[in-house]
């Protein structure tokens, strides 16, 4: 697979001192509002990853914001040298991690109606069956493993960056994709079969 | 290097996965989630509403009452209000509801997959190069009350129900204004999610995608069609699959 494409730096984020230093004359404010700017432009690609990684829509919100907090708190962390997505997506998984550790209710398959309900008409054309059916796909896939398959297959992310960005061995990196693979497959079947409501 | 995976994903999977990289969010949810982290910004807030993340260091937080972030979260909030977003959901804003008119309730025996009767409009097969940007006229929508009513709805009752849901998506497929028709699909896929039509629903959702210009979202919807009804001939308009681009 190709290495990620998404190295060029978006606009919003600011360069510095290739230490990591702020520039003399930059603000720690300054800082907030670029974080604040990449938030915004990155909305999309976050509340996909979120959705991807089986947070429902009834949690999105708070757990967005809650990614924004941490976003925030370790912005100075940020090496503006690497691409912002692999590390966004960091951010957004172990907050999902942590949100499914602290209990909220896994996504039950036949739970899944309930993401259309209330749902405004420009909300729903973001949960179109066909994307349901694959979010409903991936919940059977464990986090850990999904989390690899996602930067590979959708962010296009190398598979050695994706090793870096979740600390673990590229060997092991390699081994989830596999299974992640085999796993998601196997729920595509199973669901494409008569497995939903309405397809 | 490492190894190798030993096999690679199906089509159908791949396809799904590709859709997802031109997926797009509510614009309402992206406003209200900027509007609510500019505000933290201002007040300087560190935990989420319900309390279930604890606050990082407050080091940033005293910071956060600077005048140059203040500004910038304001200028954030002011952009928002320049564009004239609405923070909340306006109840106006979705369609207008009718009542439906009672369908003739006698037997209607359901039509054969080929000739079905909410596909009658041969669509172009070309999609569009642009995003349809048309103004949208507001479709009637009927209302599903008529369902409610019935203690014991028969099949053929049903059917008609449906027809009369999946009708204004036909419509609009027709007049070429996609954006309703998938609303209309959105709505007959609420009330009857495994309904008599969910296969016409289902193609016709393709058929919308593909309209809007939403290639990559129109060729996924069709392998999981093709999968689900591998029989159907409702698809027969489609181009051969291309392959998913690298």
């Amino acid at each position: 697979m190709t290495k990620s494409s998404l190295t060029s730096q978006p606009p919003h984020v600011a360069s510095r001192d290739p230490r990591g230093v702020a520039r003399p004359g930059s603000s720690a404010d300054s800082e907030a509002a670029d974080c604040l700017s990449a938030y915004q432009a990155e909305l999309d690609y976050l509340v996909g990853s979120l959705r991807r990684l089986g947070v429902r829509s009834a949690d999105l919100e708070d757990v967005l914001h809650e990614v924004f907090l941490v976003m925030l708190r370790r912005w100075d962390d940020y090496d503006r040298a690497r691409p912002l997505r692999p590390w966004l997506f960091g951010i957004a998984f172990r907050v999902a991690a942590g949100q499914r550790r602290r209990g909220s209710r896994e996504l039950l398959i036949e739970g899944w109606e309930g993401e259309y309900a209330g749902a405004s008409p420009d909300e729903a054309l973001s949960l179109s069956e066909t994307r349901l059916l694959l979010l409903r796909a991936l919940e059977q896939v464990p986090l850990e493993r999904r989390a690899v398959l996602i930067l590979h297959e959708v962010d296009e992310v190398s598979m050695r960056d994706i090793a870096e960005q979740l600390e673990i061995p590229l060997f092991t990196a390699y081994s989830r994709l596999r299974k992640a693979r085999k796993e998601l497959d196997g729920a595509l079947a199973r669901l494409g079969k008569g497995g939903n409501n309405g397809a | 290097m490492g190894p190798k995976p030993d096999k690679p994903l199906s089509d159908l999977a791949r396809q799904l996965l590709v859709s997802e990289r031109s997926s797009t969010e509510s614009p309402a949810l992206k406003e209200r989630a900027v509007a609510r982290a500019a505000r933290a910004l201002q007040e300087g807030q560190r935990s989420v509403g319900r309390g279930r993340m604890r606050g990082g260091r407050s080091a940033w937080g005293a910071r956060a009452r600077g005048g140059a972030l203040a500004a910038a979260a304001a200028l954030a909030l002011a952009g928002l209000a320049a564009a004239g977003v609405r923070l909340l959901k306006d109840p106006a804003a979705e369609a207008s509801v009718v009542p439906v008119t009672r369908p003739n309730l006698g037997p209607t025996p359901r039509a054969p997959v080929a000739s079905s009767p909410v596909l009658t409009t041969p669509p172009s097969v070309e999609p569009p190069s642009s995003v349809a940007s048309a103004p949208r006229a507001r479709v009637a929508v009927p209302t599903v009350s008529a369902q409610a009513e019935l203690t014991a709805p028969t099949r053929a009752r049903q059917y008609a129900i449906e027809l009369a849901l999946l009708e204004p998506a036909r419509s609009g497929i027709a007049r070429g204004d996609f954006a309703d028709a998938l609303t209309a699909l959105l709505r007959h896929r609420r009330e009857f999610p495994a309904g008599q039509l969910a296969e016409e629903r289902s193609a016709l959702q393709v058929r919308a995608l593909w309209g809007l210009g939403r290639v990559s979202q129109a060729e996924a919807a069709a392998a999981a069609f093709r999968q689900r009804y591998p029989r159907s001939a409702l698809l027969s308009w489609m181009p051969q699959r291309r392959a998913p681009s690298p």
